[in-house]
């Protein structure tokens, strides 16, 4: 039902279409549901050594090794201790690997939710300590909630990973 | 017709020439120099100078000096691609050597020819034009062999640096597969000197470092102006073996393999990118495919059997299903390995070529003993081997002369021999040359500092300081080896491996090195050892020794460091604790001693759990620069492990504790 093409004619880069919100440090954000494998209650995670600091751990999802993605602590936003509603969105994003699979913990699963063209926006600059290019947009309900559509693949993108991997053990 | 050159065949030449683009006129031209040449020396030159003029045309056409190829197929098409074409180019060069010894053996010429055919098909198929034009050319010089029934030296040189070029072309390829971002990327060098050598066997600089051996007796007149020559020559199909009708005869191959192969198309550059591990692919013989159908298929038949009512079926069964999914586990692996000769062959190669230049006759007996090796590590044991047969022909072996005088053959020989056991090979890299000059050894490394005095001063001290980096005992510093780096190169390839390298050595008999490698990256003999509350996994080849620190001594040293003597040395202790909780303190209980990398060392853990094979996962992408953790295991109870790299884990420990005390000076000043 989507495709990956970004629009560019529109100046955000969200697509209409389903998407699974979700709510991390009191905000509601959401991600295109093509991309969402699974939810999963929390994993119990092995921690590795000098990890990046926004990876929790790796967990085991049917033979496949899975990183738990600290989402909070990639956005820069305070990170509330994890209650009980708190799970994991395993999500694809594409590679030249082909695909991978990384986990993102948050904080409550709020609902599915078909986003119509006209409720999206570009995402707005704020100067907040969260990267606007990590936005793919923004959907404006008629009670005017905002949720953030989050762009899985610049979030999690390999030079990022690397990038902080290598801090890290350096 | 005097002079040889007769017109039926250049009028089938001339046809066939205007077939392609742009001969029309070439053709008109070419009839037109038989009719107003009547000398064949001058028509010869007018054929070259013809030649050369569409020879440059074509090239101004088209640059053809751009790596193009479709990149439109996905990463598994090209994986596919890269696995066959490798294959072919392998068989090519097989053929050839075998043409070196013997150049009339008709069925390795077959064989030859066959490959090459068969490579320029494939190429063809995935639009890789430079491969293609390159297997052609090689394929038309081939052809004359075929024709005479043998294959002059030269020309067999020549087709061997055409192999040089194809195996560099596709090596560009696997790499724009991999990480290229559609930009244009230029040929290698050694392409375009393939492409010369095959296109002008006799004037063809073949051996760019070698010695110019005194006029070989075998090679094919080197202008028209030599003149007829005593020499071996190929009886061509209508054409009378004479010296000027021959080289015309090849001149006209020549422009006629430019026609056909019409010069690369320029290929509209696609964006597509393409992966390193999701693009290997492996060659699966289909009779290891159907052994897991059949495995799979007798699953399938327990599966209902498992709701029996009665509880004796459903054990037998729950029984019987383990034994299978062993066996299905065990043959699923397999389908991951490839023979070792594969390797083997790209060394007899390296041999010859390595001799060549060096001016030694060397000889190198390979077994590869039927072993197989999963992909991944043949892929890795390559460069390693490589080094070592190249070190033991340039260090190793004596020159003939000296060898002759100390009353061994002239001939050297380098032997490899290979085994299994168990889960893992051992392959053995001997010559019989000089033997390591212990004196040179322990001279070279005090001069270096590299020697802790005190150490006993025994071959097992001695012999493993050639790994060292930086260590070199060539008196002169060669093509070949002895730029300093080396063994020391060797040795980190085979422990990324997870394996070992052992030396052996008698003065004046030879030197011998041991490879010990796991025969896969997957399946791994391994301990599992707990360390601050979880387990811990490290391949067991990497550990010496486990020892129990209550029953030796550990002393302490330089305030809160440890050293612990194990077998007469004292070794460093590092803690694990600090690499997975950072701050502990806590006391080790076990310690592994690792000695197979550089400075043998302990590491300190919990408890030593016990030895398993395990099938070791990757951690993926987000770890890929991780030292320490080389990837995962589940455990019995489900659990996952972490596999880690003791000289990883160490270093990264150390600097744990180096940053702790950094912070605590800081504070406290």
């Amino acid at each position: 039902m989507n495709n990956t093409d970004h629009t560019p004619a529109t100046n955000h880069r969200a697509l209409p279409g389903e998407h699974l919100c979700f709510r991390l440090s009191g905000e509601a954000f959401a991600v295109p549901i093509v991309q969402v494998r699974e939810v999963l209650a929390l994993p119990k995670i092995t921690a590795v050594p000098a990890s990046p600091p926004f990876i929790n751990g790796v967990f085991p999802l049917r033979g496949v090794i899975v990183p738990l993605i600290n989402l909070a602590g990639r956005l820069r936003l305070a990170q509330p201790a994890a209650g009980r509603e708190a799970c994991a969105i395993v999500v694809r994003v594409e590679r030249q690997t082909g695909e991978l699979l990384l986990a993102l913990q948050v904080d409550e699963i709020l609902d599915v939710a078909d986003f119509q063209p006209a409720a999206l926006a570009a995402a707005p600059d704020l100067g907040t300590r969260v990267p606007v290019d990590l936005m793919l947009g923004i959907h404006r309900a008629t009670d005017d909630a905002l949720t953030f559509i989050l762009d899985l693949e610049r979030t999690l993108s390999p030079a990022e990973i690397e990038d902080a991997t290598r801090t890290a053990s350096g | 017709m005097k002079g040889g050159v007769d017109a039926p065949l250049i009028e089938a030449c001339a046809s066939q020439l205007s077939q392609g683009p742009g001969g029309v006129a070439a053709a008109h031209e070419l009839r037109q120099l038989v009719t107003t040449n009547a000398d064949p020396l001058t028509l010869v030159a007018a054929i070259q100078a013809l030649a050369d003029r569409f020879r440059s045309d074509s090239a101004r056409a088209a640059p053809p000096d751009l790596l193009t190829w479709d990149r439109s197929v996905g990463p598994v098409v090209a994986g596919i691609f890269l696995d066959e074409v490798r294959g072919r180019v392998s068989e090519i060069e097989h053929g050839l050597l075998i043409l070196e010894a013997h150049q009339d053996d008709r069925k390795a010429i077959e064989n030859t020819f066959r490959a090459l055919h068969n490579l320029k098909g494939e190429a063809a198929a995935l639009e890789v034009s430079s491969l293609r034009e390159l297997a052609h050319r090689a394929e038309d010089l081939l052809a004359t062999a075929r024709t005479a029934g043998f294959l002059p030296a030269r020309h067999g040189q020549a087709l061997l640096r055409a192999v040089d070029g194809l195996r560099a072309v596709i090596d560009l390829l696997a790499q724009d597969a991999a990480h290229g971002d559609g930009q244009p990327i230029p040929l290698p060098y050694s392409w375009r000197q393939g492409l010369a050598c095959v296109q002008d066997p006799d004037n063809a600089l073949l051996e760019v470092s070698a010695p110019v051996t005194p006029a070989s007796t075998d090679s094919l007149p080197v202008s028209p102006a030599a003149g007829p020559r005593a020499s071996e020559s190929l009886p061509l199909p209508g054409v009378a073996p004479d010296a000027d009708s021959l080289l015309s005869w090849l001149q006209l191959q020549a422009v006629l393999s430019t026609v056909r192969s019409g010069g690369p198309s320029a290929h509209e550059a696609g964006n597509q990118h393409h992966e390193p591990e999701g693009s290997e692919a492996v060659r699966v013989p289909l009779v290891r495919l159907d052994r897991v159908l059949a495995l799979i298929d007798e699953l399938r038949r327990l599966h209902p059997l498992l709701s029996s009512a009665v509880p004796i079926d459903r054990a037998r069964t729950i029984g019987r299903q383990a034994t299978l999914l062993d066996r299905l586990q065990q043959e699923s692996l397999e389908l991951r390995l490839v023979p070792l000769a594969d390797i083997f062959q790209r060394l007899q190669r390296i041999c010859r070529d390595t001799a060549r230049q060096l001016g030694k006759e060397v000889e190198l007996a390979a077994d590869h003993g039927d072993v197989e090796l999963e992909k991944a590590v043949v892929d890795r044991l390559a460069s390693p081997l490589m080094h070592l047969v190249r070190n033991a022909i340039d260090h190793g072996l004596e020159t003939d002369d000296v060898r002759a005088a100390v009353g061994k053959t002239r001939q050297g020989t380098i032997t490899i021999s290979s085994q299994t056991y168990g889960n893992h090979v051992e392959i053995a890299v001997s010559d019989d040359g000089r033997g390591l000059d212990r004196d040179q050894i322990l001279a070279r490394a005090r001069a270096r500092g590299l020697w802790h005095e005190g150490q006993p001063e025994t071959d097992e001290h001695i012999h493993p300081l050639i790994f060292l980096p930086g260590f070199s005992t060539a008196q002169t510093v060669s093509e070949i080896s002895g730029r300093g780096v080396g063994l020391d190169v060797v040795r980190t390839a085979i422990q990324e491996l997870g394996g070992a390298i052992r030396i052996a050595s008698t003065p004046g008999k030879g030197t011998c090195f041991t490879l010990d490698v796991p025969m896969s990256m997957v399946l791994r003999d391994a301990l599992v050892v707990t360390c601050a509350g979880r387990r811990v996994v490290v391949f067991q080849g990497q550990v010496q020794e486990t020892l129990l620190i209550g029953q030796v001594s550990v002393r302490r040293a330089l305030g809160d460091g440890q050293m612990l003597s194990w077998r007469g040395t004292l070794l460093p202790l590092i803690d694990l604790h600090p690499l997975f909780e950072p701050g502990s303190s806590s006391r080790s209980a076990s310690a592994l001693v690792i000695t197979s990398m550089g400075t043998p060392f302990a590491l300190g853990v919990d408890e030593v759990v016990g030895s398993q094979r395990l099938l070791v996962r990757p951690l993926g992408e987000a770890f890929r620069q991780n030292r320490a953790a080389l990837g995962g295991c589940l455990l019995d109870d489900g659990s996952l492990a972490l596999v880690i790299d003791p000289v990883g884990a160490m270093r990264m420990a150390l600097a744990q504790r180096h940053a702790e005390h950094t912070t605590a000076t800081h504070q406290s000043p």
